[in-house]
Parts: C-alpha cells; structure tokens; sequence
C-alpha cells in the first residue's frame, strides 16, 4: 500500500515537474548544449544584470581576491542606488538606465588556477547567466576562461598583460589598459629619462622573472627592450614562483652589481626578494617591479618602510589629481581600511565598464556590446577614476587609450613620478643602502 | 663567497631536513604518508604569529607552547582521522593527509585571511659580521633549531621507553603487541611528535619567512625528495638528505645558473635512487 501511494506520488511530482517545464519553455535560454549559439541573457531587458567577478579563492592571490570583492560590493551600490554628488559611473541614477534600470550584481567565481577558472566561466555563463567578466585575471587564467566565453558568446575584460592575448584572435576579448609591450616601453622610456633629467648612470640592468607565463613573457619583452634602448643586461634570471629561497639569486645579483633590477614577481616571491635582499645587505641603486607583488597591499603591510624606493609601473594611482579616482579610493579605505591599489581598482573597474557597455548598447547581448567596444564607450571623463582618454577597443581587443603611469614607495605611500605631467614628486634615486636607512 | 653558500645551503637543508625528519618517522613506523606536514608547519606559523600579537612573545619564547599545541594537534589528528582511515583501504590510508592538508589550508584562509604575515620587532635580528662570512642571526635560529630536534629526536628513539617501543611497533607491529607494547598509543605518539617537529619548524622559520596558508605546499615536495635521497624510515638519512638538498640547491643556483638549480637537485636525487634504491641511509 504504501509502495503504490509512493509511486502515485512520484508519477505527480514528475506530471507535475514536465508540465511546468514546458510551461517554462519560451522564458528558459535552453540547455547548456543549445547555448553555443545563444547569448546568456538574451536581448531582453533583464531585472538584473550579472558580471562575472573572477578573482582566487584559494591560493596566493585570496588577499587580492578580497579586495576585489570588497570594491565590487562598493560600485553594486554606487550603481544600483542613487548617490547625488558622487563622481562615479551610473551614481546619479538607480541601476543601468538605458536597460531599464536593471541592477548590477557581481558573481564571484574562483581563479585560483587556469583549469579551475575554466569551468567557473562555464558555471558562471550557463547557469548564473552573466553578460561577461571582469577580475584579477592572470594571462594565463584569461586563455582559459576566453574557451567557454567565446563559445557561448561573452565578453571578458582581463588585463593580463601578455601580448600574446590581443593575437590569439578573440572576438569577444578586450583589455582596457596597456600590455606588457607598452608597460615595458614606458619603463625603458623612464630610464632614458632618468639618465637625461636626474643624470643617473643606468647602463647595465638585470631581469629577474617568475617562470610562469606572466614573468615569461616579460622576461622576453625586457630583453628585446634592453636592446632597443641601449642597455646592457648583466644578468637575465628566471625563477619559480613558488621557489623557498631566493638566496643564489640575490647572490648572483650582488656579484653582477646592475645599476638597475628589474623585477616580475608574485606577492610571496617578491617578499621573499626584499628579506632575502635586506639579509644580504644588498639594494641596487634602482629596483624596478613590474606591478605583481610589487602592487599587492601585502608589500608595504608586511615590509614597513622596507618597502622605500621600491618603483613599479602602474595604471593608477591614489594620488591621482581626479575627483573620482579620490571618491572611489576613500570608499574603500572607510570600507576595508586598506588603501586601494591600482591593480585591485583595475580589476573591479572593468566590470563597471562593462555595465556601461551594455547600457550603451541598450542590450546584454554580447554582439551588441562587442559593437560597442569597437565604436568608443561614451563615458563622462569626471566619472573616470582613471581619467583615460576613452575605451574604445581595437578589432585585437586593445583599448587604444590605455595609459601606464610609474610609481614609487616611501614612507608606505605610492606617488607618481613619471609621466612627469602626473607626477607629484621627483624619484628618489639613487635608493639608499639598508644601513643608511 | 664559497663559505657563504654553504652557509646558506645548510640553513636551507635544516629547513627540509625538519620537514624531512617529521615524514620519515611517520612513514618508518606507520606506513603513511604524510602529506600535510608542510601544513603542520603552516598551523604552527599562524599560532606563533597569534602568540606574537595577542601577548607580544617573541617566537623563541613561544616555541615550547607551540610545539607542545602542535603535539596535542597532532594526538588529536591521529585519533579522530588517522586511526579510522588506517582501519580502510590502501589508497584511504594514503590520502588521508593530502586531504587534511587541503582542510588546514582553507580552514587557515577562513580564520586568518589570506594576506601574507610576517613578525617584526624579532629579539634576534641582523648579521654577525666575519670577515669571511655573514652570518644572518635569523637564519643560525633556523640551523640551531634543527640540531636540537635532531638530537632530541634521537635521545628519545634510542633511550626513552616510549621511543624504544615505537621502534619495536615500526620493526613489527603485531610481534610488538605480543610482547605488551600498546601499539596504538605508539601510533598516536608518533604522529604527535611529526606534528611538535613541524611545530618546532614552523615556529623557527617566522623568524624569516613571510607566510600565508598556502606556504606548507611549497616546502613539501622538497621534504618528500630529502626523504627519498636519506631513505624512507631514516631519520638521521632524513636529516642528511635535507641538508644534501639544501647546498646542492645554493651550489647549483649560484655557480651554474638559478634555472639549473631544481634540475641539479632532481638529477642527484635520481642518481641516488638509481644506485642506491632505498635512498643513502634506507634499510
């Protein structure tokens, strides 16, 4: 008796599930196989847009992960709720006006690893349905995520740097700030500069890269550099990330004695070099990060003042002389007590660039946002925190404005020395010894 | 500059020779692999970093707490996890402690975040000055600390009751338990002293080393081939092996060339094990 009240049940939850599946049908984007032709959201005005925050839940990179989720949190309010006075993106409305006033809601996935990241986009696109994604994308992790993105059709908007992402061919691709090649030129550019104004000497120069893709691929474009500009490499090394001494390195660097070092590093390796640094009594005369490490919030929390002199490029800076780039870096210190790096902002900012892509294009769609990326975002410049001249993305992905600035520690505090038209202070050079300090 | 190397070399060796000795032990007695000892380490990072700021101790002061919390964790481990797995398959009983090294690493990622930490204001720190050599005071902590584990490993093997009879369960277990040795208490010994020693590594190494969660990961693969060139069950084999690894590893990076480093240290680890299958000092 009750086997058959059992199955009676069950035969009216399964009647009961088909009918409302077919019910269903004509709101429902399909199944996941159907979706390779299909956009996520659909040309229909949606309640609520969603971008795809992809930063590492595990790993070395969680500190960045949190800061990044800490200032989407900032902007899905900024975007969502009104917000007279502010000199943000969308502050003055509720929610994206020309979709209807749909709100923005950032869906965090994990990045930690390159296949990790692969099957995050592809939860991300088929089941939580975002428009695109933005977040603390490593080169490597964007090739993987650019697979389920340009089958099911969604724009990323990654600044992994390597140049070898605006030549893969992607159509649904695009960097908002410079790659590798034009982060490298401004740094040789700064050295020549440096040599001319501030008659600093610098003829020889060592690399040292991380050997996964990220220090590769620099390590490759320095060298090329190197040469172009004049410069003598004295000593060219390529170490594991994950490396648990650094010792024969510094060593190396000590008997080579560079005018300049010129560093791509992770947050732990790049603390692992400045202790490994100081134990070895031994500090170039100019010690030049390629942002990585050498940008994460970890650097001057961890070293102190050790961090002086240190120099980086950068995209941003908080001493930008821009309205929005102070509103949105006091938001976030008020918030997490952390002030706010250029990478982070970066990160989290190109969701928000995406949010207006798609009111621009008055569509999720990504044709439709991919068509506007190729004309020009129209974006108020007093609502830039990073005061580019516009986005407007090349057939290769590239955004033909973005813009690279260099910047240097002192006291725990970043300021801008180069372009000379932003800086606000000369660079401290040549640094000084440990036991001058 | 060859005095410095091998001066930095062996202070690396002592680092693996500590992550080494603890997997040795493990593996002579049990037959287990202990895959989270890097991540004992990491644990015992995070509760020197906590003594350091809730009281203000210096990682020297903190290390006899640490090692005795690490060797209750250890107890503990082995009750509710070890135990039960040993009673399971083979495979259970292998991967048990890759499993709770991923537990330990996103339980520390959930409790302390995942920014990278450090202790400053260390009561031991700079250089004492040679002329032919500088010797980092934070780094001769390290070296001290594994010379002291190291000989007080072997006292309590070779002289303590207890000792004596974890080297009888390891030789045989069931003849052991014949003879009225409580195996299972020397089960649940030995994995609280693997995790003191991480303790005790841990604790030594805040003296240098920036951490976060994931730092255990990096040092184990290196403790697994010290362990593999000492022989799998030796201690003092492990110990060796750290040490091998280490100064091959400055030797090669500063000599040769820092890309030929791992590569130096893989090819003597195959050398090794191609003559000498059981490792130098393996039964």
């Amino acid at each position: 008796m009750k086997k058959k009240a059992l199955a009676a049940l069950l035969c009216m939850a399964l009647t009961t599930g088909l009918v409302a599946g077919c019910a269903g049908q004509p709101e429902s984007s399909g199944s996941t196989s159907q979706r390779s032709s299909e956009q996520p959201s659909g040309n229909k005005t949606p309640e609520t847009v969603k971008i795809g925050l992809m930063v590492s839940l595990t790993g070395n990179g969680v500190q960045a992960g949190e800061e990044c989720r800490a200032l989407a949190e900032i902007f899905e309010d900024i975007i969502n709720n009104k917000h007279e006075g502010v000199s943000l993106p969308f502050a003055e409305e509720e929610g994206l006006p020309n979709l209807g006033g749909a709100k923005v809601k950032f869906v965090v996935g994990d990045q930690s690893m390159p296949d990790i990241a692969l099957n995050e986009a592809e939860r991300l696109i088929t089941q939580e349905k975002v428009i695109g994604f933005c977040g603390n994308f490593s080169s490597a992790t964007t090739k993987t995520v650019m697979v389920p993105a340009e089958k099911y059709r969604c724009i990323v908007l990654s600044e992994g740097t390597s140049n070898t992402l605006n030549q893969a061919g992607y159509k649904y691709y695009g960097r908002s700030f410079p790659g590798d090649d034009l982060f490298i030129q401004n740094t040789f550019e700064y050295l020549d500069d440096m040599n001319k104004t501030q008659n600093a000497g610098i003829k020889k120069i060592a690399l040292v890269s991380e050997d996964s893709e990220f220090g590769t691929n620099i390590g490759k474009v320095e060298m090329a550099a190197a040469e172009k500009f004049g410069y003598e490499v004295v000593e060219n090394i390529s170490y594991s990330s994950i490396a648990t001494n650094v010792t024969s390195e510094v060593l190396r660097l000590k008997k080579a004695n560079p005018d300049a070092v010129i560093m791509s590093s992770y947050a732990t390796d790049a603390l692992l070099f400045m202790s490994t640094f100081k134990e070895q009594n031994y500090f170039p005369k100019m010690l030049f990060g390629q942002r990585g490490g050498f940008m994460a919030s970890d650097f001057t929390q961890n070293l102190g003042t050790d961090s002086d002199y240190v120099l980086t490029t950068s995209r941003w800076n908080s001493d930008m002389n821009n309205k929005a780039a102070q509103t949105i870096a006091k938001l976030f210190k008020d918030k997490t007590g952390i002030t706010l790096l250029g990478d982070t902002l970066t990160s989290v900012w190109d969701g928000v660039v995406l949010a207006a892509l798609a009111n621009q294009a008055g569509s999720t769609d990504a044709d439709a946002i991919r068509a506007v990326m190729a004309e020009g975002l129209q974006l108020d410049p007093a609502d830039d925190p990073f005061a580019l001249e516009g986005y407007k993305y090349a057939e290769n992905g590239q955004n033909e404005h973005g813009n690279a600035i260099i910047v240097q520690y002192k006291d725990m505090v970043l300021s801008t020395v180069y372009p000379k038209a932003g800086a606000s202070r000369e660079t401290l050079y040549p640094a000084k010894a440990w036991n001058e300090r | 500059m060859f005095l410095q190397v091998l001066y930095e070399g062996l202070t690396m060796g002592s680092i693996y020779a500590l992550l080494a000795m603890g997997i040795a032990l493990v593996w002579g007695v049990m037959n287990i692999l202990s895959f989270s000892q890097g991540e004992f380490m990491m644990v015992a990072m995070y509760l020197t970093f906590f003594f350091n700021k809730l009281i203000g101790w210096d990682p020297i002061l903190s290390m006899p707490f640490v090692i005795v919390a690490m060797f209750l964790f250890g107890l503990c481990t082995y009750k509710l996890i070890i135990a039960r797995a040993l009673r399971g398959p083979i495979l259970s009983q292998r991967l048990v402690t890759f499993a709770l090294g991923l537990v330990l690493i996103n339980g520390m990622t959930l409790l302390a975040g995942g920014q990278t930490k450090s202790i400053t204001g260390l009561m031991f720190y700079g250089d004492i000055g040679l002329s032919f050599l500088t010797v980092s005071k934070q780094k001769l902590l390290l070296i001290i600390t594994s010379l002291i584990v190291t000989g007080l490993l072997f006292f309590f093997m070779n002289k303590t009751k207890m000792g004596k009879a974890i080297r009888a369960t390891s030789q045989d277990k069931e003849a052991a338990g014949l003879v009225g040795i409580n195996t299972e208490i020397a089960y649940m010994v030995t994995f609280g002293i693997c995790a003191a020693i991480a303790g005790a590594a841990g604790c030594a190494m805040t003296y240098y080393y920036y951490f976060m969660p994931g730092i255990g990961t990096n040092f184990m693969i290196f403790g697994f081939i010290a362990v593999c060139m000492g022989g799998f069950g030796s201690i003092g084999g492990a110990f060796i092996g750290g040490l091998i690894m280490g100064v091959i590893d400055l030797f090669a990076g500063t000599y040769l060339s820092v890309s030929y480093k791992y590569l130096a240290v893989s090819v003597i680890f195959m050398l090794i094990v191609t003559f000498r299958p059981k490792g130098l000092f393996g039964r």
